[in-house]
C-alpha cells in the first residue's frame, strides 16, 4: 500500500521569519558527522551523518579488472548507490531501482575528476553506498561518505569531494534541504566540488533557478561545502593522526 | 589552473588528499603527490618525505594498495591459467591492505623463460602449474622471467591422468601413477615450496 505524503504549501515550509520545518534558517546547513574506517573488511569506509540522513560508504580495490571492464590506461571506478528497505517512510522495493542506478552514475561523475585513475591502469574500485536512513539530499550525503572512504582506501586523490544540494523553497534560496523540502519546494540543486581547488564535479538541477539564482546558490553551497570540508577533514585526521604521531615519533 | 598558495614553510605532519606541500620550483612530485598549477599536493593520506639531494616529494602513505605492492625484481609465486605457443599468461598474488590475497594477471614470454633454445611457451609450463616468478615490469602488462634456478614449475600435475608430477631428472617431471614424462622449466625448490604459505605471506 503507497502512503502519501501530505503536501505543505511554501508558507509551512518557510515562515515570515525565515525558520524552516526543522527549526533551521535559510543559510543553516544540517548537523554533519563523519566517522572513518567504521568496516574492517572493506579497504576503506565511512559512515556519515547529515541531518536525519545515515550513509555508510564502503570501498573495495583497487584490484584487476575484468577482462570487459579494464581501460589500458586507467583504473575503473564503479559506485553502487543502494538504499535499504527501512531508510524511507514507506517500505521501499530492496531491488535495484531505475533512481538508484541514475544516483549511482551521478556520484560516480561527481567523484571521477577528483581521483587519479590513471595512477592505477587496468585496475577496478568499487564503491558500495548504503541508504540506511534517508531524509533528502541523499546524494550529496553520499558523496561526502564516498569521497571520505575513498581517501580511508588510500586510492590517489586531487581532493576530498564534499556536497551539499541547495533549495527553494516560497521563492528563497535555502542551503542543505530536507526531504520536506526536497518533496514540496520549487528547487533543488545538488553541487559538489573540490573544496581546496575550487572546481565543480557535479551540479544538477531540479525545478527552476534563475541565472541569479544559480550565482547566489553556488556561492551559499561554496561556504556550506567549506564548513563540511572541514569535517571529513577533521574526521580522517582523528583517525590518522595518532599513526603519524607514532610514525614520527 | 588555480595558481599555487605562497607558503613560507614546507608541509609536516600528517598530509591528507589535496593538502599543499611546496612549490615546483622547491621539489617535485614523486609517489603519493601530484603537481597542480605550479604547486605539488598530496593524493594520499599520510606523511611527507623530503629528498632534498634530487629535491624530490613524496607521500608515504598508511594503507598501499595491492598493485602498489608489486615490487619490481621481486618473486612471486603464481598458477598458469593459459598457454599459448610465444607466451603463457600467469595468475600472481599481490596482497591488499588486509593482507588478502589479491590476484593479477602477468605474462611470461618464452624468451623469459629460462631455458635456451624453448621454441614454445608449452615447453615451459603448462595451464594450472604453480611457478615461482621475478617481476621484470611493474607497469601494465605485468611481465615475468623464470631465469634464475630457484624460478621455474614448484608443483605440478600429469596432462594425462592428473596425478602429482615428481622430479624425475633435470627439466623432466614423472607421474607415477601412469608412468607418464613431461618436460618443464623446473625450480630448484619443486615440490618443496609450500604454496599456501607462499599466498598468503
Amino acid at each position: 500500500m503507497e502512503i502519501k505524503m501530505a503536501k505543505l504549501s511554501q508558507e509551512e515550509l518557510l515562515t515570515d521569519e525565515g525558520i524552516r520545518t526543522d527549526g533551521r534558517k535559510i543559510d543553516e546547513a544540517r548537523p554533519f558527522e563523519v566517522e572513518v574506517g567504521v568496516l574492517t573488511q572493506a579497504d576503506g569506509s565511512a559512515l556519515v551523518r547529515q541531518g536525519k540522513n545515515l550513509i555508510l560508504a564502503g570501498v573495495m580495490g583497487p584490484y584487476e579488472a575484468e577482462r570487459h571492464s579494464q581501460f589500458l590506461d586507467r583504473s575503473s571506478l564503479r559506485v553502487r548507490y543502494h538504499m535499504q528497505p527501512y531508510s524511507t517512510n514507506e517500505r521501499k522495493s530492496p531491488t535495484y531501482s531505475r533512481r538508484e542506478i541514475e544516483l549511482s552514475r551521478a556520484i560516480r561523475e561527481a567523484l571521477e575528476p577528483a581521483i587519479i585513475l590513471t595512477e592505477l591502469p587496468r585496475t577496478q574500485i568499487d564503491v558500495f553506498v548504503e541508504v540506511l536512513q534517508a531524509d533528502g539530499g541523499t546524494r550529496c550525503a553520499s558523496v561526502n561518505a564516498a569521497s571520505v572512504a575513498l581517501a580511508d582506501a588510500g586510492i590517489p586523490m586531487r581532493d576530498l569531494v564534499t556536497a551539499v544540494a541547495i533549495g527553494k523553497v516560497r521563492d528563497t534560496l535555502v542551503v542543505d534541504i530536507n526531504d520536506l523540502e526536497d518533496e514540496n519546494g520549487q528547487a533543488d540543486f545538488p553541487i559538489a566540488m573540490m573544496p581546496n581547488k575550487g572546481k565543480i564535479t557535479l551540479l544538477q538541477m531540479n525545478g527552476l533557478l534563475t541565472q541569479e539564482e544559480i550565482k547566489r546558490s553556488v556561492e551559499m553551497a561554496k561556504r556550506v561545502i567549506n564548513s563540511l570540508y572541514t569535517v571529513q577533514v577533521n574526521a580522517l585526521k582523528k583517525k590518522y593522526a595518532p599513526l603519524a604521531a607514532s610514525n614520527e615519533g | 589552473m588555480p595558481r599555487a598558495k605562497k607558503k613560507k614553510s614546507l608541509a609536516k605532519g600528517l598530509l591528507l588528499p589535496g593538502f599543499y606541500i611546496s612549490t615546483i620550483e622547491e621539489f617535485s612530485a614523486k609517489s603519493g603527490a601530484y603537481e597542480d598549477g605550479g604547486g605539488v599536493y598530496s593524493s594520499k593520506v599520510g606523511l611527507p618525505e623530503y629528498d632534498g639531494m634530487e629535491h624530490y616529494v613524496s607521500v608515504k602513505p598508511f594503507k598501499v594498495s595491492a598493485p602498489e605492492r608489486l615490487i619490481l625484481g621481486a618473486s612471486y609465486v603464481g598458477l598458469v591459467s593459459d598457454v599459448h605457443k610465444n607466451f603463457a599468461q600467469v595468475t600472481i598474488f599481490s596482497k591488499d591492505q588486509l593482507g588478502r590475497p589479491v590476484p593479477f594477471s602477468a605474462l611470461l614470454h618464452v624468451s623469459r623463460g629460462g631455458v635456451r633454445r624453448a621454441r614454445a611457451a608449452t615447453e615451459l609450463v603448462k595451464p594450472g602449474d604453480a611457478v615461482v616468478v621475478k617481476l621484470i615490469t611493474n607497469w601494465v602488462p605485468l611481465q615475468v622471467s623464470m631465469e634464475g634456478p630457484e624460478l621455474g614449475v614448484v608443483r605440478a600435475s600429469c596432462s594425462k591422468c592428473g596425478a602429482p608430477l615428481t622430479w624425475d631428472h633435470d627439466g623432466v617431471l614423472k607421474c607415477h601413477a601412469c608412468g607418464h614424462r613431461e618436460i618443464r622449466k623446473v625450480s630448484v625448490d619443486y615440490g618443496r615450496k609450500n604454496l599456501h604459505s607462499a599466498l598468503i605471506n
